[in-house]
């Protein structure tokens, strides 16, 4: 997980992209352990140190990772892409935001 | 003074011999677990096998932290024998009852509260009703109201829980659970998103938190870009 997500932040560290993380571990040094080893940049919420946290029960998340793609204005336009499909929904938002400029 | 030294003698004498003799019970409870975590075995047949450690450890050391933590330890895997469903609650609910009576004021008690999977609905909420009594410490009350609100919340639905949430918030709402606080907790299952609104093609809610480092932060700081939530853990 964290080398594909390492190469697309870094493929598109120019674009108006972000990665947000949240964080279900028991510590905070957890992450802070895996971005030190993975060289990983990344913006992320500790979310309280469990999977039942707060953005996790508000969200209804059960599973992880899970993940839901946001378009420039803020909606939700893809979820449940890893990988390939990541990249790909990602490229399009990107596209369709400067298309519109 | 001379007869001072000679009790720490005595002492550190006792020290050696008991971590030599690998008399040291936390140890043998911290490589026990250790054993378990690592295994590369199926998790069923590795708790069969380490299982009479963590009893023999309880029942050597009664009493003690270590008897407890082996105790905790043999409740919360009792979900090993899941296939045979009345044989582990029954043995949780012996074990939970055993923990009870024996350590009524541990702040350990907390965990019982979550492990509602290896127990009869019935037994959970009475284990429930057991751990909010006044004379618990307050981290295990906490701990079995927000179970409780929860486990209302599943058998009869959202209206019925608000009054326990609210409850829980207004007596234990400043008490820390882990790295946040009741407040917070029963805050997000009062306001838990509408699944309809978490769909594609509906504006994502904001989301409000803070960085591994304590760092207020919220969704809306990347407002124009797109962006990827990525809901994740390290394990």
């Amino acid at each position: 997980m964290y080398p594909h997500e390492r190469s697309l932040v870094k493929r598109l560290k120019d674009e108006k992209f972000t990665l947000l993380g949240i964080n279900s571990d028991e510590t905070p040094e957890k992450w802070a352990d895996a971005a030190k080893r993975e060289k990983l940049t990344w913006p992320v919420m500790f979310d309280g140190g469990s999977i039942n946290g707060p953005i996790a029960t508000k969200w209804g998340v059960r599973g992880w990772p899970t993940i839901y793609v946001l378009d420039a204005k803020g909606v939700i336009r893809f979820i449940g892409v890893r990988d390939k499909a990541m990249d790909e929904a990602v490229d399009e938002l990107l596209a369709e935001m400067k298309e519109r400029k | 003074m001379k007869q001072f030294q000679g009790r720490y003698f005595a002492a550190a004498l006792v020290l050696v011999f008991a971590s030599k003799a690998g008399a040291d019970p936390a140890k043998d409870l911290a490589d026990l677990e250790k054993r378990f975590e690592s295994s590369a075995k199926p998790r069923k047949e590795n708790y069969a096998e380490l299982r009479p450690g963590f009893e023999e450890l309880a029942k050597k050391h009664a009493g003690t932290v270590v008897s407890l933590k082996a105790k905790l330890w043999l409740l919360q895997n009792t979900w090993w024998v899941k296939d045979d469903k009345g044989s582990m609650e029954d043995a949780a609910a012996a074990l939970a009852d055993a923990i009870l009576k024996e350590y009524p004021k541990a702040e350990d008690l907390a965990r019982v509260a979550e492990w509602h999977y290896v127990f009869r609905k019935e037994k959970h909420a009475e284990l429930l009703a057991a751990l909010m009594a006044a004379d618990r410490p307050d981290a295990v009350r906490a701990a079995a109201g927000l179970a409780n609100a929860i486990r209302v919340k599943k058998a009869g639905g959202a209206d019925e829980a608000k009054p326990l949430f609210e409850a829980l918030a207004k007596d234990f709402g400043k008490l820390k659970q882990g790295y946040t606080t009741y407040a917070a907790l029963a805050d997000a299952h009062l306001n838990v998103h509408n699944p309809d609104e978490l769909q594609i093609g509906k504006p994502a809610p904001e989301i409000i938190g803070l960085s591994p480092e304590g760092r207020a932060m919220k969704l809306s700081d990347f407002a124009g870009r797109v962006v990827v939530v990525d809901f994740f853990g390290d394990w």
